[in-house]
C-alpha cells in the first residue's frame, strides 16, 4: 500500500516537476492547462485524497488524477447526476455532492462497486470537515452531521437560514454562512451571535489556527470575524477583487486565494492585525499566464501546487513555489563543478547541467535538507550548505543525503563561504573557521579564542608553496593555517581591507578587496591594481578572483567579467572586458571554452576561448520563416505583402534544453496589438490572418527573459484598388465621365430645354391656377358634406336609444363615404319597437339626400298617420316619398331598399316587412311556420323571410307589402341589414364576401353577446378587406328576442 | 446620347458602391430584441409613482439556453446605471436596481415565476449572481458584464430543450425609472450571439418614445390550451393605438389604456392560431415619452410568454377569413 501511494504521490510530482514553470510576484507565471477530454470546462471543486489522488467536481461528472492520467465518472458509473458541485474526502469516504440529487457517500478505493446514498432528497449547500467530522447544510438551513459508525447523515438541527452560503465547524459551535449574515451556533443549534454583512458573502473559510472566519462579498471586501467565544466582526478589509467567486486559505495559513468571474484570482497574504491593510502578493490573469481569466476556485493540495479550477476553460495548475522555481530562468543561489557536470541549485532543488548546452540533465529534490545556500563539490559528494547553516553531503549517484556534518556545539551564525582544499571542507563563518576532514569526519573550529584576529572569516586559499591554508578575516588581515591547525598571522600589511576572495598560484597572488578593488603582489609587496597598462579601470566591487591555466586572471563584479593578463613589460591588462552582465553570484565554473557565471535569473555563459567576445546567450531565438499562406517569404519580399485574405505565419525556435521543459514564448506584433501574447507550451509559431496595410514589426521573446527578444519588421501594402490614388483616379475618371456626359446632353438640348422649358412653365402655370380653384371648391364641397354629416347624424337614432328600448341588439353603421346612403331607423309605439335597416339609391351626398327624404317619410307615417304595422308603414312610406318626387316634375327613380321590424318585448311578436331587403332568424329551434330553413348547422337553423320585389320609391304596378308576424322564443336572433357587408370585395382573390358567407358568420356567432358579435363581425370585415376599399355603406342591425 | 447617360449613371453608382465598402456586423441575441422594436425596458424603483408605468418595479426574463450548450455564456446589460443618460429622475438621481440571475430547480418551473406580479416564490431558484447599481458614471451609457454563467446552472426544461435562466430586475429603493436592455453573448467584452438562445418574459414594462410613430410588437406565444386571450395594459396613457395581429387577424383593435389605468380586452383564439405567437402592435403616437406595462393572459389568467424570438415566427396574416367563398349567391 505504502509503495503504491509513493508511486501516486511521486506520479502528482513527476507531473509537477514536468510542468516546470516560471514564477515571481507580478511576473508571468506557466500554469499547466490540463486539457482532457474526461475534464468538462465548468470546475466546481477539488479534494485531495489520502491515497494523493486529485478529486475534481465538474458539471459534467467526477474526474479523479492520479499524476499520470484522468479517470471520469459520471451517471453511467453510479452517479446520481453528472453536475457534481462538491467534493470532499475524509478518510476513506469521498463525499459527493450534487447540483439538486443531494449527496452520496462512498468510499473512493471501491467506488464502482459501492455506493452509499445519503441526503438524496435534499440540495445540500455546504459541507465542511473538522476533527474528524463532516457536516452539511442544506438550502433550507438543515444541519446534517455524519456518523461514520452507521455510515449515515445525522440530522443535527435547523438553523433556519436562508440564502446559505456555507458552513464551518469550530470547537464548540457551528457557524453558518449566509449571503447577508454570519451566524454562530452552538452545536445544540443555539442561535449564539448574528453578525450581519452590507454586501452579499459568496464564500468563507475558517482560518483555525487564528480563530478567524474570513467571508468574501462579491464586491471584493472580506470580513474578518473571530470565533472566539462568541464570535464578533474585526475588521472588513477592501480588496481589488470583485466579481469574486470563492475563497481559499493556503495550506500554511499565510495566504489568501480570491478567485474571481472575470478579473483571474489574487492572492492576499491573511491579514494578522485588524487594524493593518490587506496585503496585495500576486494577481495572476491571463496576461500574465492563467489559461483564463473565470476562476470559481483554488485548491492547494499536499503539495503546495494550486489546482485552479475554471469557470469555463477547465482545470489548471499552478506548480508550488518550490517548483515553480525548479527552472532555469529563476533565482540560482550557488553553482559548482561536479564530475562532468554542472550543478546549481535555486534553494530548494539541485539541477545538473550539461556544461556546453546549459541543458538540464538531471534534478534533484532536496526536501530533506532545506534551502540550499552554498553548493561545493568535493569531488565525491557535492556539499550543500543550508539557510539555517546545516552543512550536508549529498551523493547524486545514489540521490540522497550521505552525511550531516556535525559541527557540535559550535554555531558559526552564518556560513560565509565554503572552500574544498585538501580534503578538508573550510567552512568560513562569523563566528571563525570550521575545518571538516573528509575521511575521518574530524572536526575542527578556530576562533578569536583560537588565535584568530577576528571572528568574521571570508575567503580562503591554499598557500601555493605549502600545504597551509591562508584565510582572509574581515578588516583583520590573512592568516595562515597549518596543518595542525596552528594559527599564523600573515605578515601582510592589508588589515585596513576587507578582502573577500583569496587567489594564490604559480603565478598569482591576488586578493579582492569590498571596496578597495584588485591588489596583486608585486616584488613582495600588494599593490593596488586599479588601472590597468590599457588604461582600462576595473570595477572597486569585485565579488571574486580566479584563474584560468594560471595565465589569466578572472575579475569578477555585478556587471562584468575581466581577463586580466600579464604583458610583456610584465604589466596586467585587460584581454577581453564582458560588460553589463547581470551577475548575482560569486560562483563560476569554467568548462569547454566557456566561462558559466550567475546571473539574475538564470545561468549564462560567456565565450573565453576566442577572440570573439559576443556574449553567448542562453536560449537565443531565431524567427526562422514567414510563411504567407503557407508559402515562404523571402526577406526581401517583406515590404511587399499585399493586404487581403490571406494568413501570415511566423516561426521561431530556440534550442529545447530538454524534452522535459518546454519553452515559453511571448510574442507581440507591434502596430497590430498593445500586449505581450503568450504561446501556449511547445508551440513556436504564430499566426496572424488578415492583416490590414501598415508597418508591423513581430518581436518573439522567452517568456520572463526580455534581453532574449528578437524582432523583424514587415510591411503590408494597401491593395491597388483600396490606394488613396487609384481611388481618387478612378472618381476622378468617372466624375468626368458624368460631367462628360451631362455637357454634351447639355450642348445638344440646349434649345430643346428652351423651349420645353416654356412650354412646361406656361402648363403648369395654367395647372396650378386649375388645381387652386379645384382645391377651393373641394375643400368648399367637403365642408359642405362634413356639414351634411352633421345633419345626417341628427336624424340618425342614438345607440342608447336602442339599448333603451331592446334588451340585447346591436348595429354596425359603417359609411363608405362621410355621408351614408344607408341609414338606421328607430320608433316606439305602444311597447311596439319599429326598427329598419334602409338602403338608399346611391351612396354618398345623392344617397343621404334621398335618406332625408325616406326617413322623413317613415316619420310621418308613424306620426301623422299614426300606422303601426310595419306592411302598412311601407306602403304609406312609398306613397309619401314617390310623391315628393313627383313634385319636383322630373322622372326621379330615386328610393330606397328598407327591412322593417317592429317587436314586442313583451310578447315577442316580431311583425316584419321588407322591400327587396330580407330579414334572418337564427334559432336553434325549428319554426314550421317559416317552413324548411335556409341553412342548418347543427342545431343552428337560419331561416329567411324573404322581402316584396318592390322598392320604396317609384314603381309601376304597385301592390300592398306583405306583412309577416311571428312569435319568437328567448335567444331568437334576428338580423336585418343591407347589401354592403356581402358585397365587400376582399379576401385572397379580392372577390365578394356572398350571402352565404355571411349566413355562415352569423349562424356562427349567434350564440355570443350581442356586443360580441358586432366586433366579430367588424375583425372579419377587417380581415376580408384587408387592404381593399370598402365599396358601399355597411349596415347591419342584429337583435336578441 | 441615351446610352452615354446610362453608363455613365451606373458606373457612378458602382464607383460609389465599391468605395463606400461593406459592413458586416455581427447580429447578436439582443433582448428586447431588433423584431420587437421596443427601445428598453423600464424599471422604476420602489417610491416612483406607480403611474408612472411600472406596475411592481420588477421585471423577470427568462433565459433560455440551448441544451447541448457547453461554452460559458454572458448577459451585457446596457446602461444599467440609474443616472445620467437614458434614465428618468423624479428628483434627481437616489435609486438602486438589482440584477439577479436564478438557476437550478424552480428557476422556471415554480408556478409563481411565471406570474406577472412579484408574489411569494417569483425568484425561486439558486441565486447565482447579483449586481446591485446605483448611479455609476462608468455604467452610464455603457456597458456592464453579467458572467460568465455555466449553461448547466439553469433550469432544465425538455419541452423547450434548454436550459433557463431567470434574470430578475428590481428596483430597490429610490423613485427613478432604470432604463435599459441587454444582450445574451457569448463573449464577456463583445456581443456575440449565443445559437439557439431565446429570452421571454410574462410581463413587460416598456419604454413608449415621444413622437417616434414606431411600431412596437411583442410576440405572446399561443399553446394549444388557449381558448381567448386577454390582453391588458396599464398606463399607456391613451398614446396611440394597440392592435393585435396573427394569422387569422389583421389588426384587430385592442383597448388602450389612459394615464395610471389598467384595461383588458378579449379576443378568441381559433385553431389555426395555436401554437403560433399573436404580435400586439403597439403603435406610438403620443407627443411625449411615456412607460406603460402589459402582459396577456388565457382563458385561466395564466400568464402567456413573449418571446424576443417569436415562436414560429413573425406572425403574418394570410387573407383567409375560414369562410369558404362562392362565386355565386
Amino acid at each position: 500500500m505504502k509503495s503504491k501511494l509513493q508511486k501516486v504521490f511521486r506520479g502528482v510530482g513527476v507531473f509537477i516537476l514536468m510542468a516546470l514553470s516560471i514564477s515571481g510576484v507580478g511576473q508571468a507565471v506557466h500554469v499547466n492547462h490540463l486539457q482532457d477530454e474526461s475534464v468538462s470546462d465548468f470546475i466546481y471543486g477539488i479534494d485531495q485524497g489520502i491515497d494523493g489522488l486529485i478529486y475534481v467536481a465538474t458539471d459534467n461528472g467526477l474526474v479523479s488524477y492520479n499524476g499520470e492520467g484522468f479517470k471520469r465518472y459520471s451517471e453511467v458509473d453510479g452517479l446520481l447526476e453528472n453536475f457534481v458541485t462538491d467534493v470532499l474526502v475524509l478518510n476513506e469516504h469521498l463525499f459527493i455532492n450534487y447540483f439538486e440529487a443531494g449527496v452520496t457517500v462512498t468510499n473512493p478505493q471501491k467506488f464502482e462497486e459501492e455506493i452509499e446514498y445519503h441526503l438524496t432528497a435534499e440540495r445540500v449547500v455546504s459541507f465542511c470537515r473538522y476533527n474528524g467530522e463532516v457536516n452539511a447544510i442544506t438550502d433550507q438551513g438543515d444541519i446534517y452531521r455524519y456518523d461514520f459508525q452507521e455510515s449515515t447523515f445525522k440530522f443535527a438541527f435547523k438553523s433556519k437560514v436562508a440564502d446559505v452560503v456555507s458552513i464551518h465547524s469550530f470547537d464548540k459551535m457551528e457557524i453558518v454562512v449566509s449571503d447577508s449574515s454570519v451566524l454562530i451556533f452552538s452545536k445544540e443549534g443555539e442561535l449564539l451571535n448574528k453578525i450581519e454583512t452590507t454586501e452579499r458573502i459568496v464564500h468563507s473559510v475558517l482560518d483555525i489556527k487564528d480563530q478567524k472566519l474570513f467571508a468574501v462579498a462579491s464586491t471584493g471586501n472580506l470580513y474578518a470575524i473571530s470565533v472566539i467565544g462568541t464570535g464578533e466582526l474585526l475588521s472588513v478589509y477592501q480588496t481589488l477583487a470583485s466579481n469574486v467567486m470563492g475563497l481559499t486559505l493556503s495550506n500554511d495559513g499565510r495566504k489568501l486565494f480570491v478567485p474571481t468571474r472575470s478579473d483571474g484570482f489574487y492572492v492576499y497574504e491573511v491579514p494578522k492585525s485588524e487594524a493593518s491593510d490587506i496585503l496585495l502578493i500576486e494577481h495572476l490573469q491571463e496576461k500574465n499566464g492563467l489559461v483564463s481569466n473565470s476562476v470559481k476556485l483554488i485548491y492547494m493540495d499536499a503539495h503546495g501546487n494550486s489546482w485552479i479550477g475554471g469557470y469555463g476553460d477547465g482545470l489548471s495548475v499552478l506548480p508550488s513555489v518550490s517548483s515553480r522555481t525548479l527552472g532555469l530562468n529563476s533565482r540560482i543561489y550557488s553553482l559548482t563543478q561536479h564530475g562532468e557536470s554542472l550543478f546549481a541549485t535555486d534553494g530548494n532543488s539541485l539541477f545538473e547541467v550539461i556544461p556546453r548546452s546549459l541543458s538540464p540533465k538531471n534534478t534533484y529534490e532536496m526536501d530533506a535538507v532545506g534551502s540550499i545556500r552554498i553548493l561545493r563539490s568535493t569531488g565525491e559528494y557535492l556539499v550543500c550548505v543550508t539557510e539555517d547553516n546545516r552543512v550536508y553531503l549529498y551523493d547524486t549517484e545514489s540521490n540522497r543525503v550521505i552525511q550531516e556534518i556535525d559541527l557540535g556545539d559550535w554555531d558559526p551564525i552564518r556560513i560565509n563561504e565554503v572552500k574544498v582544499i585538501g580534503g578538508q571542507i573550510i567552512m568560513l563563518t562569523e563566528a571563525g573557521v570550521g575545518f571538516h576532514r573528509i575521511n575521518d569526519n574530524r572536526f575542527k573550529v578556530l576562533s578569536i579564542v583560537s588565535g584568530l584576529p577576528s571572528n568574521r572569516a571570508l575567503s580562503c586559499t591554499k598557500s601555493h608553496d605549502n600545504e597551509n591554508i591562508v584565510i582572509s578575516l574581515d578588516g583583520a588581515g590573512l592568516v595562515e593555517i597549518d596543518s595542525l591547525y596552528n594559527v599564523k598571522i600573515m605578515d601582510v600589511d592589508v588589515v585596513n581591507y576587507r578582502i573577500n576572495s583569496l587567489l594564490r598560484s604559480d603565478r598569482y597572488n591576488c586578493f579582492t578587496t569590498i571596496g578597495e578593488g584588485l591588489f596583486c603582489e608585486v616584488d613582495g609587496i600588494f599593490e593596488s591594481i586599479n588601472e590597468l597598462d590599457n588604461n582600462i579601470e576595473l570595477e572597486s566591487f569585485l565579488l571574486n578572483i580566479g584563474t584560468i591555466n594560471d595565465s589569466l586572471l578572472l575579475a569578477f563584479s555585478s556587471k562584468s567579467i575581466q581577463l586580466i593578463q600579464q604583458n610583456k613589460r610584465g604589466k596586467l591588462s585587460i584581454s577581453k572586458d564582458f560588460t553589463d552582465l547581470d551577475i548575482s553570484s560569486p560562483d563560476y565554473s569554467v568548462n569547454a571554452g566557456k566561462l558559466t557565471y550567475i546571473s539574475n535569473h538564470s545561468l549564462s555563459s560567456v565565450n573565453i576561448s576566442n577572440n570573439d567576445d559576443r556574449l553567448v546567450e542562453y536560449f537565443p531565438i531565431t524567427i526562422t520563416d514567414i510563411k504567407l499562406n503557407g508559402n515562404r517569404v523571402p526577406e526581401s519580399r517583406l515590404t511587399d505583402i499585399v493586404a487581403g485574405d490571406h494568413r501570415i505565419r511566423f516561426d521561431f525556435i530556440s534550442p529545447q534544453f530538454s524534452s522535459d521543459l518546454q519553452h515559453i514564448y511571448e510574442y507581440k506584433l507591434d502596430g497590430f496589438e498593445g500586449y505581450w501574447n503568450l504561446c501556449e507550451p511547445g508551440a513556436s509559431h504564430m499566426n496572424y490572418p488578415n492583416i490590414s496595410s501598415g508597418e508591423y514589426r513581430f518581436r518573439v521573446r522567452l517568456l520572463n527573459r526580455p534581453e532574449s527578444e528578437v524582432s523583424i519588421s514587415l510591411t503590408v501594402q494597401t491593395p491597388l484598388w483600396k490606394r488613396t490614388w487609384f481611388v481618387v483616379t478612378v472618381s476622378v475618371i468617372v466624375l468626368g465621365l458624368l460631367i462628360f456626359g451631362l455637357w454634351i446632353r447639355e450642348v445638344y438640348n440646349n434649345n430643346l430645354k428652351s423651349y420645353l422649358k416654356y412650354q412646361i412653365n406656361k402648363r403648369t402655370t395654367q395647372l396650378e391656377e386649375q388645381s387652386l380653384e379645384i382645391s377651393h371648391q373641394n375643400q368648399e364641397i367637403l365642408d359642405s358634406i362634413i356639414y351634411a354629416k352633421r345633419l345626417q347624424s341628427a336624424i340618425l337614432p342614438k345607440m342608447e336609444q336602442f339599448d333603451s328600448l331592446l334588451e340585447e341588439v346591436f348595429v354596425l353603421y359603417i359609411p363608405k363615404d362621410i355621408v351614408a346612403g344607408d341609414f338606421y331607423w328607430l320608433h316606439e309605439q305602444n311597447g311596439n319597437v319599429l326598427f329598419a335597416a334602409a338602403d338608399c339609391t346611391g351612396h354618398g351626398v345623392p344617397g343621404a339626400m334621398v335618406s332625408v327624404v325616406c326617413h322623413n317619410a317613415l316619420n310621418q307615417s308613424v306620426n301623422e298617420y299614426k300606422l303601426e304595422t310595419p306592411s302598412h308603414i311601407l306602403d304609406q312610406t312609398a306613397m309619401l316619398v314617390d310623391e315628393t318626387f313627383a313634385r319636383s316634375g322630373e322622372d326621379v327613380k330615386d328610393g330606397m331598399d328598407i327591412s322593417l321590424c317592429g317587436f314586442n318585448r313583451e310578447s315577442r311578436k316580431l311583425s316584419w316587412a321588407g322591400a327587396y331587403n330580407p330579414i334572418w332568424i337564427v334559432t336553434e329551434r325549428l319554426i314550421p311556420e317559416l317552413g324548411d330553413p335556409t341553412m342548418a348547422v347543427d342545431n343552428c337553423q337560419l331561416y329567411e323571410i324573404k322581402a316584396d320585389k318592390q322598392p320604396i320609391g317609384r314603381y309601376p304596378n304597385r301592390s300592398l307589402y306583405t306583412n309577416h308576424e311571428l312569435i319568437l322564443e328567448k335567444g331568437d336572433c334576428f338580423y336585418v341589414f343591407t347589401d354592403g357587408f356581402p358585397d365587400q370585395f376582399g379576401g385572397p382573390k379580392g372577390r365578394k364576401f356572398m350571402y352565404k358567407s355571411f349566413k355562415q358568420l352569423l349562424m356562427r356567432i349567434s350564440s355570443k353577446p350581442m356586443s360580441h358579435q358586432q366586433v366579430e363581425l367588424n375583425n372579419v370585415l377587417s380581415d376580408w378587406m384587408g387592404e381593399l376599399e370598402q365599396v358601399d355603406d355597411i349596415l347591419i342591425i342584429g337583435n336578441r328576442a | 446620347m441615351k446610352k452615354i447617360k446610362a453608363t455613365c449613371y451606373k458606373t457612378f453608382v458602382w464607383s460609389c458602391f465599391l468605395m463606400g465598402g461593406l459592413h458586416n456586423t455581427a447580429s447578436a441575441q439582443r433582448v428586447p430584441s431588433i423584431a420587437e422594436n421596443i427601445g428598453c425596458c423600464a424599471t422604476f424603483s420602489e417610491s416612483a409613482p406607480k403611474s408612472w408605468g411600472d406596475d411592481d418595479n420588477v421585471q423577470v426574463y427568462f433565459v433560455s439556453i440551448a441544451k447541448n450548450s457547453t461554452r460559458p455564456f454572458y448577459i451585457r446589460v446596457f446602461d444599467a446605471d440609474v443616472g445620467g443618460m437614458h434614465d428618468m429622475a423624479k428628483s434627481g438621481f437616489n435609486s438602486t436596481t438589482s440584477f439577479t440571475i436564478y438557476g437550478g430547480k424552480g428557476a422556471y418551473s415554480n408556478k409563481a415565476a411565471k406570474g406577472v406580479d412579484p408574489i411569494p416564490g417569483y425568484d425561486a431558484g439558486i441565486k447565482i449572481i447579483e449586481r446591485k447599481v446605483g448611479e455609476d458614471p462608468k455604467l452610464d451609457n455603457n456597458w456592464m458584464t453579467i458572467g460568465p454563467l455555466n449553461p448547466k446552472e439553469g433550469e432544465l426544461d425538455n419541452a423547450m430543450g434548454a436550459y433557463i435562466f431567470k434574470f430578475i430586475i428590481k428596483g430597490e429603493a429610490g423613485d427613478d425609472g432604470n432604463l435599459y436592455h441587454f444582450y445574451l453573448t457569448s463573449q464577456a467584452d463583445e456581443n456575440i450571439e449565443i445559437p439557439g438562445s431565446n429570452a421571454f418574459c410574462y410581463e413587460m414594462s416598456l419604454r413608449v418614445p415621444s413622437n417616434s410613430k414606431k411600431i412596437m410588437h411583442l410576440y405572446p406565444y399561443i399553446d394549444n390550451d388557449v381558448i381567448n386571450v386577454k390582453v391588458h395594459n396599464f398606463d399607456f396613457d391613451n398614446g396611440g393605438n394597440i392592435r393585435l395581429t396573427s394569422v387569422v387577424k389583421n389588426s384587430h383593435a385592442v383597448k388602450a389604456s389612459a394615464d395610471g389605468n389598467w384595461v383588458t380586452s378579449i379576443h378568441d383564439v381559433s385553431d389555426k392560431e395555436r401554437n403560433t405567437s399573436f404580435d400586439l402592435n403597439v403603435l406610438d403616437a403620443a407627443s411625449f415619452s411615456n412607460d406603460m406595462t402589459i402582459f396577456v393572459t388565457n382563458q385561466y389568467d395564466e400568464a402567456l410568454p413573449f418571446f424576443t424570438k417569436p415562436i414560429n415566427g413573425v406572425p403574418k396574416f394570410d387573407y383567409r377569413t375560414g369562410y369558404e367563398v362562392k362565386d355565386e349567391e
